[in-house]
C-alpha cells in the first residue's frame, strides 16, 4: 500500500509526482492513505485531541505548500510523518509540557485498526506508559512500532541518523518494559 | 472518489464521522487549488541568493562610491573575499535545499574557513578605535540580508543547522564590507567582525525559532 513499486502508478512516489503537478486525484489518494494514521500519531504525540486536529490540518497544509521540496529519498510516508512530527513538537514547545493532558479513552474512537491488540486493560496500560515517555522516545516508538516505519524512515522523519533513531526507540522500549513490568508479572 | 466538489461535500470516509479530517482535507484542497503547480526549492534558493548577492553588490558599490575602499589593501584580501562570497552562495543553498547533510557540513566548514581567513589574513593595522565601531556597521549592513534569509526560512520547520547557515550567509555581507574598508589587526577582526557575524547568526537562529513557520516541512 505505501511506497509501492517504482513503476506502480499508485505508488507514493508516482502519486507525489502527479500531485506536484497539481493533480487533485493523486492528492486524494495520498490523503486517504495517510490522514487517519497521522491523526492517530498526532493525538498520541501531543495528548490533546483538539490540538491534534488542528495539527492534522497544519500537516496537510504544509504537505501541499512544501511539495516542491519533496525529494524521494526516504519516501512520502517518512516525509509526511516528519511534517507531522515537526508540527507536533513545535506545538508542544509553544504550549509547554505542563498543559499536556492524559488521553484517557480518546484514542479508542480513532483506531480503525486497534494499535494495541488484546486485553483492553493492557492496551490502556500501554497507552498510559507511552504517554510517560519523553517526546523524542515517544516519537520514535510511535513511528516504528505503531505506524510500522522502518528505521531509515524513522530517521528521516525525525531529521536524525538511523543510529540515533534506533537509540531513541531502544531507550523508549526499555522504559516501556520497565513501566509495564507489573503487567508482565501480575 | 468524486472530485467534483470535495470541499462542499466531503466524502463519507472523512465526512461527519471525522470532522477534523474533513476540515483538514478541505483546507488542503483549497490550498492546492490556490497554487496547483509546486514551486521548486531551487527557484526559492535562486531568488534568495540573488537578493543576498544584490545586497552585497549594493554595499560594495556604495563602499567604492564613497571612496572608503583601499584597493591596495583589498588585493591582499582576495582569499577572504572569495571565501565570503562562496559562503553566501553555499550558505543560502545549504539552508534551503531539502536534506543535503553533506552540503550543510561543507557550508559549516566554509564558514569556519572564511572566519579564519578574515582574522589570520590581517597584518598589523592602524591603532586606535575607528570613528564608528566596525561591529555596528557590520550589523547594520547585515540587517537587509538577514531579513531576506528570515523571509526564506518562514517556509521551513525550524532547524538549528538551517538557521545558522542562513545567518552565516547573511553575515558574510557585512564581513565583505569590513574586508574592503577596514585594515585593522587580527584582534580587531576577531572581536568586531567575526563577533558581529556570530551576533547575526545568533539573531537568525533566535528569530527563526520564535516565529511560527508557514510550513512544517524540513
Amino acid at each position: 500500500m505505501h511506497p509501492g513499486k517504482v513503476n506502480d502508478p499508485d505508488s507514493d512516489d508516482a502519486l507525489m509526482t502527479r500531485f506536484c503537478g497539481g493533480d487533485e486525484a493523486a492528492f486524494e489518494v495520498l490523503y486517504d492513505r495517510y490522514a487517519l494514521q497521522l491523526e492517530i500519531f498526532l493525538r498520541r504525540l501531543v495528548r490533546d485531541r483538539s490540538l491534534a486536529e488542528d495539527l492534522l490540518q497544519t500537516t496537510f497544509l504544509s504537505f501541499v505548500r512544501a511539495r516542491g521540496r519533496y525529494v524521494p529519498t526516504a519516501g512520502v510516508r517518512a516525509w509526511i510523518f516528519s511534517i507531522a512530527a515537526n508540527a507536533g513538537r513545535d506545538a508542544l514547545r509553544r504550549r509547554g509540557v505542563r498543559r499536556e493532558e492524559p488521553l484517557g479513552t480518546e484514542i479508542d474512537d480513532l483506531s480503525a485498526e486497534p494499535p494495541v491488540e488484546g486485553d483492553p486493560k493492557v492496551a490502556q496500560a500501554v497507552e498510559a506508559a507511552l504517554q510517560q515517555l519523553p517526546v523524542q522516545q515517544r516519537e520514535a516508538v510511535l513511528l516504528h512500532q505503531m505506524h510500522g516505519l522502518t528505521f531509515p524512515e524513522v530517521a528521516s522523519a525525525l531529521g536524525t541518523t538511523v543510529g540515533a533513531a534506533k537509540v531513541r526507540a531502544h531507550r523508549g522500549y526499555q522504559r516501556l518494559k520497565f513501566l509495564l513490568a507489573p503487567w508482565e508479572n501480575p | 472518489m468524486s472530485t467534483d466538489d470535495p470541499i462542499g461535500t466531503p466524502s463519507t470516509r472523512r465526512g461527519t464521522a471525522r470532522p477534523a479530517q474533513a476540515r483538514a482535507h478541505a483546507a488542503a484542497l483549497a490550498e492546492l487549488r490556490r497554487q496547483p503547480r509546486a514551486v521548486s526549492w531551487r527557484r526559492n534558493a535562486a531568488r534568495t541568493l540573488l537578493l543576498v548577492l544584490a545586497t552585497t553588490g549594493l554595499v560594495v558599490g556604495a563602499a567604492v562610491g564613497s571612496s572608503i575602499v583601499d584597493f591596495a589593501w583589498s588585493k591582499q584580501r582576495l582569499l577572504s573575499l572569495g571565501l565570503l562570497v562562496a559562503l553566501q552562495a553555499l550558505g543560502v543553498v545549504a539552508a534551503i535545499a531539502p536534506g543535503r547533510r553533506v552540503l550543510r557540513w561543507a557550508a559549516a566548514i566554509l564558514a569556519a574557513l572564511a572566519a579564519g581567513a578574515v582574522v589570520i589574513g590581517r597584518g598589523a593595522g592602524p591603532l586606535g578605535p575607528p570613528a564608528i565601531p566596525c561591529w555596528v556597521v557590520h550589523v547594520a549592513i547585515d540587517l537587509i540580508p538577514l531579513s531576506v534569509v528570515l523571509f526564506a526560512l518562514r517556509r521551513f520547520a525550524w532547524s538549528l543547522a538551517r538557521s545558522a547557515l542562513a545567518g552565516a550567509a547573511a553575515a558574510a555581507t557585512g564581513a565583505l564590507a569590513g574586508e574592503l574598508s577596514c585594515s585593522r589587526g587580527p584582534a580587531h577582526a576577531l572581536i568586531q567582525h567575526v563577533g558581529a557575524g556570530l551576533l547575526i547568526v545568533a539573531a537568525c537562529v533566535l528569530l527563526s525559532r520564535m516565529r511560527r513557520p508557514e510550513t512544517f516541512a524540513s
